[in-house]
């Protein structure tokens, strides 16, 4: 809920900020999802809105935000723990790691995907976004056997990365374009 | 799987192999998983293998009431011939619907609603035929 307080403040409290909507907010506005979240919470700077208290849905194991798309939620967290982060003078590197991987993806790039993450996943070994969409492009590439032990070894890493073996047989099986 | 279902289906038959191990690895490593078991109680419907399908359908019915899981079932049993049993799992996911939230009209959901429809026509129940047309808006 957004109310204007007798500070003079606009405050949200004790509603969600769906992950769902950034995905979409970007492709609108033809922007990546990273510049999305700072159009985003510039916007509420602009306007005043101070966050009281928020929920971040994920909405991941509903089928409704793609597994490939759950890094967002976290760099929600980052934001809302450490809002300074959006005056840096440039977003956190591996931020732009990710990001830039899940618009080469986006834009169909599987091959440039996998052979642009090889750095970044040796620097970041363990970050599980980087990796999820590094499984992704596998599977656009239709290197099946790949993506499947990717997943496999994300969700045996964290299960909340389980769900995508479900993204992915949906892609599989209903020959979905990956938008 | 019938032959018609394989060469009707848009998708490289590899792929779509390939998604059914997706789907087994995620019923395995997502147990009690709703969403999950729906996706694949779906796929197996649509590869017409629609005792599978049930199989899945019916264990998501005992963890979730779903009007559309019921009329999957219903969809399941009508494909099966087993008239009966599809008019029963049709009617329930039907008395399911909640006028506030309103039905999915899917090119699959209203197949069900015409589905029925035929039921109760084919078995002379016009009163049922006419209430569900009104209901639904179905012409």
């Amino acid at each position: 809920m957004v109310y204007y307080s007798h500070s003079g403040y606009y405050v949200l409290t004790g509603k969600s900020i769906d992950i769902d909507f950034f995905p979409i907010f970007a492709f609108e506005n033809q922007q990546s999802k990273l510049r999305a979240l700072k159009y985003f919470f510039d916007f509420m700077s602009a306007k005043e809105l101070h966050i009281k208290y928020a929920d971040v849905a994920y909405s991941v194991n509903g089928g409704y935000t793609r597994p490939i798309h759950r890094y967002i939620g976290e760099e929600i967290f980052e934001i809302l723990r450490a809002p300074h982060i959006l005056h840096a003078e440039s977003p956190p590197e591996l931020w732009t790691f990710r990001d830039t991987a899940e618009n080469m993806l986006s834009g169909g790039e599987d091959e440039i995907v996998v052979e642009y993450l090889e750095e970044p996943l040796k620097k970041y070994p363990e970050d599980l976004p980087l990796r999820m969409l590094d499984a992704a492009a596998r599977l656009f590439m239709k290197r099946f056997g790949d993506a499947f032990d990717k997943v496999d070894r994300l969700c045996a890493k964290d299960d909340k990365y389980c769900y995508g073996f479900v993204y992915m047989a949906g892609i599989l099986s209903t020959n979905k374009e990956y938008s | 799987m019938d032959l018609f279902i394989w060469l009707a289906y848009s998708q490289p038959i590899r792929s779509i192999v390939e998604a059914e191990k997706f789907y087994k690895r995620a019923i395995e490593v997502l147990p009690g998983n709703i969403e999950a078991m729906r996706e694949y109680a779906l796929f197996l419907h649509k590869m017409g293998r629609y005792r599978d399908a049930l199989r899945y359908a019916k264990k998501l019915a005992q963890d979730a009431d779903d009007m559309y899981v019921e009329l999957l079932i219903g969809d399941c049993y009508l494909k099966l011939d087993e008239k009966e049993e599809a008019l029963r799992a049709y009617e329930k996911g039907i008395a399911m619907y909640n006028e506030r939230i309103g039905f999915s009209f899917t090119d699959q959901n209203t197949d069900y609603l015409r589905n029925l429809l035929s039921l109760y026509e084919e078995n002379g129940q016009q009163e049922k035929a006419k209430a569900l047309r009104d209901k639904f808006d179905l012409q």
